[in-house]
């Protein structure tokens, strides 16, 4: 233990690694500040460049990515009532109206302090969980492994969607493209149709740039094409008050926020833990427990700070537990952690019950850049708070031609294979079809990253009960797990989902 | 807007091309296809549910804000687009990254609508030599040469 804390500390200390998370933070909230782009289409696009980093700096770049994206969400959210990023919409409620009377400034501001103070607040619940998590799955066999990622994956399609079945559907696609490629036990091809290229299976870049850049830009052209005499444009006149103090937060408008944000940092922390809820929910239930204990609660709606902390507050408390089924089990919590899993991936570093042991010097430092990332969070976006509505007014003919370029790049520079470009390009018409059915992309691609973890589980869970499939349903911890699939999909459906519905209202 | 009893019926059928045909023929030894045919079940069940709940409700669909087909003009625009990509990749192995990138880059922009000559041929000029700097001086990767560069 004391020999990975001062490997740790010897690896936070190599200034590349504090150089990358910044960048990482850096492009981060750019890219979730223009409307258009969100935190996960930085992590894809930036993800291939990873592959040149050391595993400290490259994963803390892709961590910095989600931190800085995550708040960038909130500068269009709060400036032109667009939500940057699906988590932002509760920020929308109150930042939007907060602008319309001028004060921005301070809105964005509470928005900063209550992203860092609870994105901190996360990391240190991470921190504190990680160690007990991942003794307990050093105790856990594959049968309840198996049970443990099917848990994730029918909470993830259920929770993550807006229709269980068309989530069920994704996952299950995801499941079965994981089994293009090669037999991990016997060696044997199989679903490569002769296909020399695919016998590693999909490229995971190619398929992930494919289906959430390409697919996207595809998506964003027809909306384009469709309203392109009407739509809104977002560069419009922002008021702003002479006044000084309604661009800063003052200390006690920070002291009476103080109880809102630990309370939807908490919210936030309970929901992270749990795969596939996401911050979308975290922020959603904050804002209402926000406005449930507030003195005054008829302000919410109409520009209340306290509905802007417990907002971001929320969605940002989700980011660090989220990451606690990812470093002791492997299993990705939502998209942006499935991401940062393929960054480990790259790396060629597996998370999961032995990681910590394997590798623990790795990630207390990651834990380390993790907290230092915050305050990078904070310093950019004090820095750029002022200059933060140009980067909303970027056209979006120059945006949509550089995902392209950029997709072309960064399917190729993963293995140098023109046949990944056109994977990529295979996956992007695929998720374009598939957003038209509804199906959900997060959700297929979750799948697809745990489609090997899942099938090497059931098989050694196959192999030590002789064949016996009641190995799921005959161990105590296994049965839990399954009684655990279903209630927490019961409780989903019948509680949280209302309650998001009735905020959204 | 689409129906959940066309999906449904779209995966079952799926399904049952995976189960009977491409798993048989692509899958060698029934040890080897346990898995994937796991999968398939796994696709079969949600698929069934929503062609029941179809026959139940006919009119009942869901539907995210960006689903449902576009009108004719806009898909054949999309559908163009497409090509344009596919040319873009096509012709990376042709003429190079950068020649393909830069022209196919400025075609984008241009079927987008702008009309901007500084903005046209300038994003994509600095994209590229940003791109030129970053990846192949300094991280030292080299991209696909071709005739042109």
């Amino acid at each position: 233990m004391i020999d990975d804390l001062m490997g740790a500390l010897q690896l936070i200390l190599a200034w590349e690694n504090f150089f990358w998370a910044f960048v990482g933070v850096l492009c981060g909230f750019v890219m979730g500040a223009i409307p258009g782009l969100t935190d996960t289409m930085a992590i894809v696009l930036l993800l291939p460049f990873t592959y040149y980093l050391g595993p400290v700096a490259g994963i803390s770049m892709l961590m910095g990515l989600s931190k800085g994206g995550n708040f960038g969400g909130s500068v269009p959210a709060i400036l032109f009532n667009i939500p940057g990023t699906p988590q932002a919409m509760c920020t929308t409620f109150d930042g939007y109206p907060l602008t319309r009377q001028g004060k921005s400034g301070k809105a964005l501001n509470m928005a900063l302090l209550a992203s860092v103070l609870a994105d901190a607040m996360s990391d240190l619940v991470l921190i504190f969980l990680a160690a007990p998590v991942a003794a307990i799955a050093l105790r856990i066999g594959p049968p309840e492994y198996t049970m443990v990622v099917i848990f994730s994956l029918v909470v993830i399609s259920v929770a993550a969607t807006q229709d269980p079945l068309r989530g069920l559907l994704s996952t299950a696609l995801g499941l079965f493209l994981a089994c293009v490629g090669t037999d991990p036990e016997y060696g044997t091809g199989r679903l490569t149709f002769g296909i020399v290229e695919l016998a590693d299976g999909f490229g995971l870049m190619p398929m992930v740039i494919g289906l959430l850049a390409f697919s996207e830009v595809l998506l964003q052209a027809e909306q384009h094409f469709r309203a392109r005499a009407g739509a809104r444009r977002p560069d419009a006149a922002i008021a702003v008050s002479r006044n000084p103090d309604d661009s800063v937060v003052s200390r006690a408008e920070l002291k009476r926020c103080m109880p809102t944000i630990f309370r939807s940092t908490l919210v936030g922390s309970a929901v992270g833990i749990i795969p596939g809820i996401g911050t979308t929910v975290g922020a959603y239930l904050s804002y209402l427990w926000a406005r449930k204990k507030s003195k005054t609660p008829q302000l919410f709606g109409k520009g209340a700070l306290e509905g802007i902390a417990a907002s971001e507050a929320g969605n940002n408390a989700v980011n660090g537990p989220n990451l606690v089924p990812l470093v002791t089990l492997g299993i990705p919590g939502n998209l942006a952690a499935a991401l940062i899993l393929g960054g480990f991936m790259i790396k060629g570093l597996v998370p999961g019950p032995r990681f910590m042991e394997d590798h623990g010097a790795l990630l207390y430092a990651l834990f380390g850049v993790l907290l230092i990332s915050n305050v990078f969070t904070f310093a950019i976006g004090k820095a750029f708070i002022p200059y933060v509505r140009y980067l909303s007014a970027v056209p979006k003919t120059a945006l949509y031609a550089c995902i392209l370029v950029f997709s072309i790049l960064g399917s190729y520079v993963f293995n140098g294979s023109i046949a990944d470009v056109w994977v990529m390009f295979g996956f992007g018409i695929l998720g374009y079809v598939l957003t038209k059915m509804s199906l959900n992309l997060p959700t297929l691609i979750v799948a697809f990253f745990l489609g090997q973890l899942l099938e090497e589980k059931v098989r050694q869970s196959l192999i030590i009960a002789d064949g016996d499939w009641t190995i799921f349903f005959t161990r105590p911890l296994a049965l839990t797990f399954a009684v655990l699939t279903v209630v927490a999909v019961a409780v989903y459906m019948t509680r949280i989902r209302k309650v998001a519905g009735h905020v959204a209202d | 807007m689409l129906q959940d009893r066309a999906i449904g019926c779209l995966f079952l059928g799926l399904c049952a091309l995976l189960w009977f045909v491409v798993l048989p023929m692509e899958v060698p030894g029934e040890e080897q296809i346990i898995y994937p045919r796991l999968t398939v079940i796994f696709m079969v069940i949600p698929a069934l549910f929503m062609v029941l709940r179809g026959l139940r409700r006919p009119g009942a669909a869901h539907a995210s804000a960006r689903a449902g087909m576009p009108e004719r003009a806009v898909l054949f625009r999309i559908f163009l687009l497409m090509l344009l990509m596919a040319l873009c990749i096509a012709l990376t192995s042709v003429a190079g990254f950068f020649a393909a990138n830069f022209l196919c880059a400025v075609g984008y922009m241009l079927f987008f609508g702008e009309r901007r000559l500084s903005r046209v041929l300038g994003v994509p000029a600095i994209l590229l030599a940003a791109i030129y700097v970053i990846v192949v001086r300094l991280l030292h990767y080299p991209l696909p040469e071709g005739i042109l560069f």
